[in-house]
């Protein structure tokens, strides 16, 4: 079953590009908010996704995966990004 | 009261050797043309003759590199004090940085504006950061 999780990572030293963070959500569609904050719509479990995240990041950057209750939200974003948390897949 | 010679050759020693250590960024490119300012400045001075046509020459060329530092040097300050973040930079970092840009995958670059939540009416009032 899909959801929505929240991908964060702290990086302690140097910064692991995005497109290659981005090429591990082969199977989920995606949305990047901030600089190292994205959240996206998968079938996988935050362990998994972290534990792929861990082997292109250095051994000390954090990693934080969570599922998040999309229909409890607020905030301030990109009207495209909006429209995605709405329709996931298009 | 001054050093005796064999501490002063351990002292220049160590600011010529390995010890000092310029940082990245503004602060440490200014360090560094600063040096080579100074070295201007003494290759200059070494040079100058008996002769007033070159002397005019090398300390008037001085003499320009030194406003034109100063200029760039104003500048580069400012530059910092207003973006500390970007200042910090090198170049390909630079890049790097402005290439930040939300994204949704499959779609290009998002520039729109941002926006609240359209689906949500916007809470005068958090009722529930009030406990209510």
């Amino acid at each position: 079953m899909h959801k929505f999780l929240h991908v964060a990572i702290g990086f302690a030293e140097k910064e692991v590009g995005f497109e290659q963070i981005q090429k591990l959500f082969v199977e989920a569609g995606w949305a990047r908010y901030a600089p190292n904050c994205w959240l996206i719509h998968t079938t996988e479990s935050p362990t998994s996704v972290a534990n792929r995240i861990r082997n292109v990041c250095a051994q000390n950057d954090s990693i934080f995966v969570c599922e998040v209750n999309i229909d409890n939200r607020y905030g301030y974003l990109q009207k495209e990004i909006w429209n995605w948390l709405e329709s996931p897949t298009g | 009261m001054s050093a005796d010679p064999p501490q002063m050759q351990e002292i220049f020693r160590q600011l010529g050797g390995r010890r000092v250590k310029l940082g990245q960024g503004v602060v440490g490119k200014t360090s560094r043309a600063t040096l080579a300012l100074f070295g201007l400045w003494a290759i200059i001075f070494c040079r100058l003759s008996d002769s007033p046509l070159l002397d005019t020459v090398l300390l008037g060329g001085g003499v320009i590199c030194t406003c034109a530092y100063g200029w760039w040097v104003h500048r580069t300050q400012r530059f910092a004090a207003e973006n500390p973040g970007l200042a910090l930079m090198e170049g390909a970092q630079l890049l790097e940085y402005q290439k930040w840009e939300a994204g949704i995958k499959g779609l290009p670059a998002l520039n729109s504006p941002i926006i609240p939540d359209p689906e949500k009416s916007q809470p005068l009032i958090d009722a529930e950061s009030q406990g209510a």
